[in-house]
């Protein structure tokens, strides 16, 4: 596993080369870096913004492209109401911007294709950023273990990602996803309409038995709550990895 | 350093009158949470309040014996090591001055305080800059119990020193002999710590 | 760092912490002073916000590791770890 390099772990300027909205509320920003040599899935950059008067702020966002990316690299951001940062970079950063960039960054909540083990993904909103990240490599590796998702979202309209997960399980290469809905379903929806639980947990995820790798991401209760469940399912706390966003628990 | 094309962040200092601003600060109309663990929730019935010297306890209060002291109001801005300021913060409690009258303790023993709170965060103080008015125990800020997140029940205020002074959670203040560093200062932060002296960290003049 | 979107791990401090290692250190392997336990960087819990890193065991809540950069030096308190262990990554995990 490439191990970041001191160069890496600089600041860079980072040109936007492309801009899509995944939800009304969460936009994928492309970028093109001067110094790039691949990252794996699961790893997250730093980015910078500094005012004319030189205050600055800093936030970290997980990779959603897939690893070994070379030419391109894209971050998928959730505009958080009063937030500082993601307002700016969800509506006002434009294509040909720059802005500082640091990474790829961290080597504990990663995950490459040459990892046999089934991969049990579970998530809550963003958290299926590093995630995507995950499937994307998948999909371009030969070896692609048994993979399942558990993703946990408000509404229909904010499952981020949505068309292009629903192909991903119709290429039938060994990959299921269980969707569930906190806040109010469809009229012809099949997938779950609560929290996810322990119980959810049993039905969905992979026995420890067959000894998954287990990435937990979410919100920091979200992620607390399943790694839990997860343990008193039996999986081994060395292979839950977890990555919460969002304060612990406080509210401003 | 690049500067964002548009970015403004949160923090404005325009339209203020900039002699209330100590050197490198913005101000803000948010109150920020900053917290070097989770949230402490002490309920009121299982709160009190000590002031100790070694292993002898000068003086202790319950809630509601500490309710029942002389309360202050003090309406002053505060300013937070990393760079924001928040005026006209309104808060009510019971000056340090007061407390040591009800411990019934005429004189401070010692020159230095060690705050202790639920959670082990510790700073430490000169007494010096705990009396006069200059310093309370707190309970309510703009007039509403002071919400776990920012401390409650009840937190030390020490508005003339950068806020990490302010300790959330208070529940003890020890009187020491030397000036021993807390929580954060023996990271780094300035022992004395004035905003307005712009000591921030150790090696700062 | 830390506002909006922020990771309360960890993970968040590859950048800020990590920067001063020449190894990734969200893989090492913290044993907690205070109750033993062993947890990756990578899954601490993350504090102090502006002020300072404060990395807190996941079962026990106490500090494990404390950092704080300025002037351009790192400073590191790792009274709350017993021990800090660093395999260099050759296994799939």
């Amino acid at each position: 596993m490439p191990d970041t390099s001191p160069l890496l772990r600089d600041w860079q300027l980072a040109s936007v080369a492309a801009i899509r909205d995944e939800t009304p509320s969460v936009r994928t920003i492309a970028f093109s870096l001067p110094q790039w040599t691949g990252h794996l899935a699961g790893q997250h950059v730093d980015v910078r913004l500094t005012t004319d008067d030189g205050y600055q702020a800093e936030r970290s966002y997980s990779l959603a492209s897939p690893g070994g990316s070379i030419a391109l690299i894209e971050i998928t951001v959730e505009r958080i109401t009063d937030g500082e940062v993601s307002p700016f970079l969800t509506e006002q950063l434009a294509l040909g911007d720059t802005i500082e960039l640091r990474g790829p960054l961290g080597g504990y909540f990663t995950w490459s294709p040459e990892n046999p083990a089934p991969l049990m993904l579970i998530t809550g909103g963003s958290g299926i950023v590093p995630l995507m990240s995950m499937l994307r490599t998948r999909t371009k590796a030969f070896r692609r273990p048994p993979t399942r998702l558990l993703y946990s979202s408000r509404n229909f309209e904010e499952i981020i990602y949505r068309s292009e997960l629903d192909r991903l399980v119709e290429t039938k290469d060994g990959f299921s996803i269980a969707h569930t809905l906190t806040r109010g379903a469809p009229v012809n929806w099949n997938g779950e309409t609560r929290r996810v639980d322990g119980a959810m947990l049993a039905k969905y995820t992979f026995p420890a038995a067959q000894a998954p790798h287990n990435f937990v991401c979410g919100p920091t209760s979200f992620v607390e709550t399943v790694a839990d469940c997860l343990v008193a399912l039996g999986h081994p706390e060395t292979v839950i990895k977890t990555e919460r966003f969002g304060p612990t628990g406080e509210k401003r | 350093m690049p500067i964002t094309r548009g970015f403004k962040g949160k923090r404005s200092n325009a339209d203020t009158a900039l002699d209330r601003i100590p050197p490198g600060q913005y101000v803000t109309q948010d109150f920020p949470v900053l917290t070097a663990g989770p949230t402490q929730r002490t309920p009121v019935e299982n709160w009190s309040l000590t002031l100790q010297r070694g292993g002898e306890k000068l003086a202790h209060w319950s809630w509601e014996q500490f309710e029942a002291l002389q309360q202050t109001e003090r309406t002053t801005d505060i300013h937070c090591v990393t760079k924001w300021s928040k005026f006209d913060t309104r808060w009510r409690g019971v000056t340090i001055d007061d407390l040591l009258k009800a411990a019934g303790l005429s004189a401070p023993p010692t020159q230095f305080v060690m705050a202790h709170c639920d959670g082990g965060y510790t700073t430490n103080l000169l007494i010096a800059d705990l009396l006069d008015g200059k310093a309370m125990i707190a309970t309510h800020y703009d007039n509403l119990p002071i919400p776990v997140t920012h401390g409650g029940p009840a937190r030390l205020l020490v508005p003339h020193l950068y806020f990490w002074k302010s300790a959330k959670w208070v529940r003890r203040l020890e009187f020491v002999d030397a000036n021993k560093p807390g929580f954060w200062e023996s990271m780094g932060y300035h022992i004395h710590r004035d905003p307005w002296c712009e000591q921030r960290y150790t090696g700062d003049a | 760092m830390i506002d909006d979107a922020r990771s309360s791990d960890g993970n968040a401090v590859a950048g800020p912490l990590g920067r001063f290692f020449a190894f990734d250190i969200t893989r090492m392997i913290v044993t907690c002073d205070a109750c033993g336990s062993e947890s990756p960087l990578g899954a601490l819990r993350l504090y102090g916000d502006k002020m300072g890193i404060v990395l807190r065991c996941v079962h026990c809540g106490e500090v494990n590791l404390r950092a704080l950069e300025f002037n351009g030096a790192l400073s590191l308190d790792a009274r709350g770890a017993t021990r800090l262990t660093f395999r260099p990554p050759v296994d799939l995990l």
